[in-house]
């Protein structure tokens, strides 16, 4: 650094040191197993709705959907009859890559099948997605490059006593940390730019639609006042997740604020897995050496 | 790893960034432009992407739907869907998917799933009917009930007028 300025050697080591100093993959272990039982609970939801939704006499039937949709999307629907025997096929696969990306055997290789698999059911039907869909989709393509996510924690690991996590450039880790910050920091910037959100009713329109509804906002809580400030406070903490949660002091309250924000909304709102995804996605900012400490600790446990 | 892998990795990883940045942001930031570009080969892969949730404008009317199946001796029975919020009806047994599915319905511009979606009832419909019933169905409506919210500051929940309006219709060719 020399008169406020910062040479490009600087700012060449400042990348290489986020990108590369090798850390634990401890995190991304932890990450693995969570998604993945994510990915399975959403491909249940799938599965149980498979004909009405995927099948060639559903909601879409196939032959509109190869005219419409499959000349602008990638499903490996595009190369199959579209009858019942190749969902209930691609569904299998699905599954099956789930297991293996659970359990970490050939954990790379089944991610990699996984997201062709996931991107081909979502893309069969796209009329049903929903933001977390998407988010788990977005996941699943950047953890594809990961390859010590089954460092631990899985069949491949070698049997034995407790072993740190394999080290590893976090490239990966970082771009998945980039988009989910991104996702936060979006998310408030496309809220700033609505009057009601900046004025602060619009959470008292998101709670009260009643199609959306799981829960009825208590009525003691019912006050312009209240509704103002869980607005404010929504833009505040999205905007912190999206930003703060790379200062070093702020990240750990801000996951923990961010868990309580999500289970709150999950509380009164029925928008599926979109914030089981962003609280999976907050494994990401666990520091590799607490990620090693937490998964010692339940190595020893069981 | 070597220099070269590094540089390799590097560039991906710049690329990443700014398209996760510049993808989602309104028209005509420069980003988005640029990336316009790409948006074929983006939605192919599936890498398309938005967080606008519930903004600029959150959704402030409540909605339901019912569907008037019309048969070809011009009677008309109301097609009972329950994963739908409809009239009359507490709770629905669908949830996020089926609320997108009912959006993409209502919307108001005209789209292949209204038409398909259509066809997908009347599949339905005679499929579920007693087989000595063998009227021909002639056309489905999509009936919108609307009620928007009481201001936000209004302290009572006083009920506000819906309205409802044929949102589609599907007339089926002759047989």
């Amino acid at each position: 650094m020399n008169d406020g300025a910062v040479s490009l050697h600087a700012l060449a080591g400042l990348w290489n040191d986020f990108m590369f100093t090798p850390q634990s993959s401890a995190t991304m272990v932890i990450f693995r197993v969570t998604f993945s039982l994510l990915l399975l609970v959403d491909a249940i939801f799938h599965a149980r709705g498979m004909a009405f939704f995927f099948g060639p006499h559903g909601i879409l039937n196939f032959a509109a959907w190869k005219r419409e949709f499959s000349p602008r999307v990638f499903s490996v629907f595009t190369y199959t009859s579209g009858g019942m025997t190749a969902v209930r096929t691609v569904f299998a696969v699905h599954f099956f890559c789930i297991f293996c990306v659970l359990l970490g055997w050939h954990t790379q290789l089944f991610a990699v099948i996984l997201f062709i698999t996931l991107i081909s059911i979502q893309h069969r039907n796209p009329i049903i997605l929903n933001s977390g869909d998407v988010a788990m989709r977005l996941m699943l393509f950047l953890f594809m490059f990961e390859s010590n996510a089954g460092s631990m924690l899985s069949i491949s690991a070698p049997a034995g006593p407790f072993k740190n996590a394999v080290l590893e450039e976090p490239w990966c880790q970082r771009l998945m940390q980039l988009l989910v910050a991104n996702i936060y920091f979006k998310s408030m910037y496309w809220k700033l730019l609505g009057s009601m959100w900046r004025e602060g009713s619009a959470v008292f329109y998101v709670l009260n639609i009643k199609r959306y509804q799981r829960l009825r906002f208590p009525d003691f809580a019912r006050h312009p006042l209240v509704f103002q400030i869980l607005t404010w406070s929504t833009l505040v903490i999205w905007g912190s997740l999206g930003s703060l949660i790379w200062i070093e002091e702020f990240r750990y309250p801000l996951i923990v604020i961010g868990v309580l924000f999500h289970l709150g909304m999950d509380m009164f709102l029925k928008i599926r897995l979109f914030q089981w995804v962003m609280m999976t996605g907050l494994i990401l900012f666990i520091k590799p050496s607490d990620a090693e400490w937490a998964l010692k600790a339940l190595l020893t446990w069981l | 790893m070597n220099t070269a892998s590094h540089i390799g990795i590097s560039l991906f990883c710049i690329c990443m960034i700014f398209f996760l940045w510049g993808w989602n942001l309104p028209d005509g930031r420069f980003s988005r432009h640029l990336l316009k570009k790409i948006t074929k080969p983006v939605i192919w892969l599936g890498l398309n992407h938005s967080w606008s949730m519930f903004a600029p404008r959150p959704i402030t009317t409540d909605e339901l739907i019912r569907f008037k199946i019309t048969l070809e001796d011009q009677s008309s029975v109301e097609m009972p869907v329950d994963y739908f919020p409809s009239p009359g009806m507490q709770n629905f047994s669908g949830d996020v998917r089926h609320l997108k599915l009912m959006h993409a319905l209502v919307a108001p511009k005209e789209s292949i799933i209204q038409r398909c979606y259509a066809e997908y009832l009347i599949y339905a419909y005679e499929a579920a009917r007693g087989t000595a019933d063998t009227r021909r169905v002639e056309k489905i409506e999509y009936l919108l009930t609307r009620s928007p919210r009481p201001p936000w500051k209004q302290a009572e929940e006083t009920p506000t007028p819906a309205e409802e309006v044929a949102v589609f219709t599907f007339s089926r060719g002759p047989a």
